[in-house]
């Protein structure tokens, strides 16, 4: 009992959690991460990883089952808490960290019923880390699907597989669902759609504290936050939380100067990285067009070179650190960098969402063709604020195929 | 040198163990995300996750293909440990065998088989991405390894670890051989899934072949990791930077030394950059490592020929 007391205050002191984004809820992201580093919680990378699932927002049914049946893969001791609004984050990580040593663990673990136990009869899937199951049809070993064969770019007949990337998926955007077909880890099709919350959130239901792009200061955490996200995505988590915290200082109406000497200090390491860019050049390539009707700066914003490369995930990056430092200058308004042309990330509901779906469109039909590690690169580096898109009515779009 | 008594195994797996935490310490000392916590709230991040670990449930998935699955996961603890079992610290080995810089490169091609199973066997998406994703690194590093570790055996005309080492004598392979030193440290970072070479356990992958483990089967994978970067540190102290040789100190402290120093090295580089993909890395293997590992080792024969004959 003093042994697994002991074992048990020494497990709490670093608990992995694994977040679920819900569409808009970016603020209650930002919130419940920063207080779970405070708490000394790291993110985990899968459900095998994690002891705590914190839902940020208010889940719609979808979303919601997938919520359920990530619970289900969670190994324990476990506990899971939802965060509805920033202000309950500190409350509901301290209530979590508690009942992860408390003694509900031993009931919790007595009562469950895992569909890996229960035998290879399970209609069920789940089987694997992404959430969506493709149990029904044909009876399967564990009622998982067989892949099907299809001659794959090399004209060989290689196995194709039916995977959702999405919803919970670190480092993803929420609620975001991504159907591909892969063969090997190459996507050939790709189709997105929308996991959204409970209900849409209209501009009366978003207050300025729900979407963070309000405000110079917003805006300067939003472009930090993809950056922290797509450093992870290239596997380089020193850099991201350099981000992370920049991000979160940005946000909190910290003094700019210090913010702006840190993010001087984040800019030289990446620009100077040989390995980053090896990781994101040329991926993700749009046309100027593309690029300006889906609210990217201007390409002379984004670097020199960018005019050789094309307007890469690369120049995206890049593109973010100047305009971040521009909006903590106070620059933002005047530099068309941010908000000139038609850059309607951040200017109106209407246009976000248009932008928001232009991006998954272009993220799908760039992602044919490329193995997982640079589809997500692709993705990461467009950004999509799905947010903006769950008012707006669902429908599944996009399809594409190498 | 003379043949160590087969208690020694003991010691010498609890050495690759001490060295194994003490590498788990520091990367939880260099951080930055616990930047603000205390130093031994950080340093004691290997008994924070070993007690979770023990603590977590051990789970499994759908129809997993469990012998390949669990053999895989315990892997690279025993490959580090059957390693560390030619590696002479201050002069002596566990075994001192006649091909052992042979026994060293077996090994780690076993682990293409170990942790392609720890993917494969979890019947997962992700876990067999990542179980590929290693196959696709090692083709990266294996060959460039393979004449790195060629070097030396040449230089001291005998796969003998012993042999290797006395070989050294006066002048440390490392001057005259930095790329092929350099390779080796790159290959170990590669075969223990660290840092740059992480591609296999990928955030983008949701861990990959760590993405379903949990409990104890994640504990000795992870433990497993640590230690093939100490097996491999070791590896390099000896191979490179002359074994015991040094002055003043006993020769036992200098390989001590030696090897945490490169194992130090080793765990630094994780902070220093992102990811290389190997898609990305399989062009600069092979177009510009290998054919300077080659360079290198057509140096040491020359050299070879030209002192011994």
């Amino acid at each position: 009992m003093v042994l697994s007391n002991r074992l048990a205050g020494w497990a709490a002191r670093r608990p992995h959690a694994l977040l679920v984004e819900v569409p808009g809820a970016t603020a209650v992201r930002w919130v419940a991460e920063a207080e779970l580093a405070r708490a000394g919680a790291v993110a985990a990378d899968s459900a095998a990883d994690a002891d705590l699932l914190v839902v940020a927002g208010a889940p719609g049914a979808e979303l919601t089952a997938v919520v359920d049946e990530v619970w289900a893969q969670m190994p324990g001791p476990r506990a899971r808490i939802w965060i509805a609004e920033p202000g309950a984050a500190a409350g509901a990580v301290a209530q979590a960290l508690a009942s992860l040593i408390g003694p509900g663990q031993a009931a919790d673990a007595g009562r469950r019923r895992d569909a890996w136990a229960a035998g290879p009869a399970t209609p069920d899937g789940g089987g694997s880390a992404e959430d969506g199951d493709e149990g029904d049809g044909m009876q399967m070993p564990g009622g998982l699907m067989m892949a099907d064969r299809a001659p794959d770019r090399d004209g060989l007949q290689l196995d194709v597989l039916s995977v959702p990337l999405g919803p919970v998926l670190a480092d993803w955007p929420a609620g975001l669902v991504v159907d591909v077909q892969v063969q090997g880890d190459v996507v050939q099709r790709a189709q997105w759609r929308l996991l959204g919350p409970a209900q849409p959130s209209g501009p009366a239901s978003d207050g300025a504290d729900a979407d963070p792009g309000r405000g110079p200061g917003g805006r300067a955490a939003s472009r930090l936050g993809a950056l922290a996200r797509l450093l992870g995505v290239a596997g380089w988590p020193a850099a991201a939380v350099q981000a992370r915290r920049l991000r979160d200082a940005a946000w909190s109406g910290a003094p700019a100067a210090p913010v702006r000497t840190g993010l001087r200090r984040l800019d030289r390491r990446l620009r100077r990285s040989r390995a980053l860019r090896w990781s994101t050049d040329g991926l993700g390539v749009l046309t100027p067009d593309e690029a300006r009707s889906q609210g990217f700066p201007r390409w002379d914003a984004a670097g020199a070179d960018t005019a050789r490369t094309g307007h890469d995930a690369t120049a995206r990056w890049r593109g973010w650190l100047t305009e971040a430092d521009a909006l903590l200058a106070g620059e933002g308004a005047g530099r068309g960098a941010a908000e000139g042309d038609g850059a309607g990330h951040d200017a109106g509901r209407e246009d976000d969402a248009s932008v928001a779906r232009a991006r998954l469109d272009a993220a799908v039909r760039l992602m044919a063709g490329l193995d997982l590690a640079a589809a997500r690169v692709v993705m990461a580096s467009l950004d999509p604020h799905c947010g903006a898109l769950a008012g707006a009515a669902r429908r599944p779009e996009g399809t594409t195929s190498a | 040198m003379t043949a160590a008594p087969v208690w020694s195994v003991l010691p010498a797996a609890a050495l690759v163990l001490a060295y194994a935490s003490g590498a788990a310490v520091l990367d939880g000392l260099l951080d930055p995300a616990d930047r603000d916590r205390g130093a031994g709230v950080r340093a004691g991040r290997p008994l924070w996750e070993t007690a979770r670990l023990l603590r977590q449930r051990r789970r499994s998935t759908v129809t997993p293909d469990a012998l390949l699955w669990r053999a895989g996961a315990a892997g690279p603890l025993v490959v580090a440990l059957l390693m560390a079992v030619v590696v002479p610290m201050g002069g002596r080995a566990v075994a001192d065998p006649v091909v052992g810089v042979v026994w060293f490169n077996a090994l780690d091609v076993a682990l293409w088989l170990l942790v392609w199973s720890a993917g494969w066997g979890a019947n997962g998406v992700y876990a067999l991405v990542g179980g590929y994703r290693y196959l696709a690194q090692a083709l990266a590093y294996e060959l460039p390894l393979m004449f790195a570790l060629t070097g030396p055996a040449v230089a001291a005309g005998s796969l003998r670890m012993s042999e290797v080492v006395a070989a050294q004598h006066g002048l440390w392979f490392v001057v005259w051989m930095p790329v092929a030193f350099g390779v080796f440290l790159g290959a170990v970072a590669g075969f223990s899934l660290w840092g740059p070479f992480g591609y296999p356990a990928g955030r983008d992958v949701a861990g990959g072949v760590l993405a379903e483990p949990s409990g104890v089967d994640r504990l000795v994978l992870l433990a497993g990791r640590y230690a093939l970067l100490a097996a491999g540190a070791a590896m390099a102290s000896a191979l490179f930077l002359g074994g015991p040789a040094g002055p003043v100190l006993p020769g036992w402290l200098w390989s001590a030394l030696k090897t945490a120093l490169v194992l130090a090295a080793l765990v630094a580089v994780r902070r220093r950059m992102p990811v290389l993909r190997a898609d990305r890395v399989m062009r600069l293997a092979w177009l510009v490592v290998l054919p300077l590992t080659l360079a290198q080792l057509l140096v040491v024969a020359v050299i070879a020929v030209v002192v011994g004959g």
